[in-house]
């Protein structure tokens, strides 16, 4: 999938649930999809997530010691897992600690399928998390004074990393 | 956001049965309760400590009211108490200056009787005092407090980004 398809995707996931506000809480998100995410003590540190597909249904596990933003990305970055990679086979993925700053990348034709994966999982998370209208929107409401990567990190309840990172892939950031 | 893994048919059981027979058994040592919207959002955080300290304010209101009913029916009580024991006392006195000018006679064994009746009941008064209307302070009431104060803490302390 392209990067504009899955986050057309993320957006109507949103939209379809009637969930597209500030700040999104990919809890009741995936709970809307019929997935309750679990709290999990993984065998590997460096282990954040991972989401399991079998017959019986879906299931996603997040580091319980995260914090809480860390917590809303992992959860929606396994959802994106699960809506673009687990749609219909049964499978498993687990998410590492490196796998959700994937995000910066340039897709590379030398990817591997797996770093592809975590890629596609990130861009849907970023939208999920930090949808691009409701980004621009804030961005303009905010009197230039205030507008930090802080201050739309508290909004959107991400952290500072990955609000900046959106910010300067919407062309936002040259601007403030 | 508790430990459910040992609860039988609870989620944990859930998860054994989607990770049964699959090596992710050896990644996942330990399945929890699960994510809660409130774990992955600080205002419902926030929502949930406001809403956990208008209920413990609501309880406190409520332990001071008891209080200070109580207070209220212990002052009464203690007050009728005195003015028996006062008159108890003036009669105890009368009886006894009676006694001894030979106004009001008396087998000697009822008179010692009678004051000995006095002093026991005066004593036993003074003991319902001290014992009922004043008793050991309850210290469940300040643990509550402590225990919510300190689990409110922990609900709004800030994350580490």
């Amino acid at each position: 999938m392209t990067k504009e398809e899955i986050q057309k995707l993320a957006k109507e996931t949103l939209i379809n649930h009637g969930l597209y506000s500030v700040p999104v809480n990919p809890v009741v998100v995936a709970s809307k999809l019929g997935v309750r995410p679990m709290h999990a003590v993984f065998s590997d540190p460096r282990y954040s997530g991972l989401t399991a597909r079998r017959a019986e249904g879906a299931t996603i596990l997040i580091k319980e010691n995260d914090s809480l933003v860390r917590k809303r990305f992992s959860v929606a970055h396994e959802l994106g897992h699960l809506l673009l990679h687990l749609r219909s086979g049964i499978d498993e993925i687990i998410t590492t600690e490196a796998d959700l700053f994937r995000l910066a990348d340039t897709p590379s034709e030398s990817w591997t399928p797996e770093r592809r994966r975590e890629y596609e999982a990130n861009v849907f998370a970023a939208e999920l998390l930090m949808p691009a209208e409701l980004v621009r929107s804030y961005w303009e409401q905010i009197p230039p004074k205030e507008r930090t990567i802080d201050t739309m990190a508290n909004i959107f309840q991400v952290s500072d990393a990955a609000m900046a990172i959106r910010l300067q892939d919407l062309g936002l950031f040259e601007h403030g | 956001m508790g430990d459910h893994s040992d609860r039988k048919g609870g989620p944990a059981d859930a998860i054994r049965g989607v990770l049964a027979g699959s090596e992710l058994g050896s990644v996942v040592i330990r399945e929890l309760g699960p994510v809660e919207p409130s774990d992955v959002d600080a205002i419902l955080r926030l929502r949930d400590s406001d809403e956990r300290v208008s209920r413990l304010r609501t309880l406190i209101g409520a332990w001071e009211e008891q209080q200070r009913e109580e207070r209220k029916l212990r002052r009464t009580y203690a007050l009728v108490l005195i003015i028996i024991l006062a008159l108890e006392l003036i009669a105890i006195f009368a009886a006894f200056f009676l006694i001894g000018t030979g106004k009001l006679t008396t087998p000697r064994w009822v008179g010692e009787g009678f004051l000995l009746a006095a002093f026991a009941q005066s004593t036993g008064l003074v003991l319902v005092v001290v014992k009922y209307l004043f008793p050991e302070r309850s210290s469940d009431v300040l643990q509550l407090v402590k225990t919510s104060i300190a689990a409110g803490e922990k609900l709004i302390e800030p994350d580490e980004r």
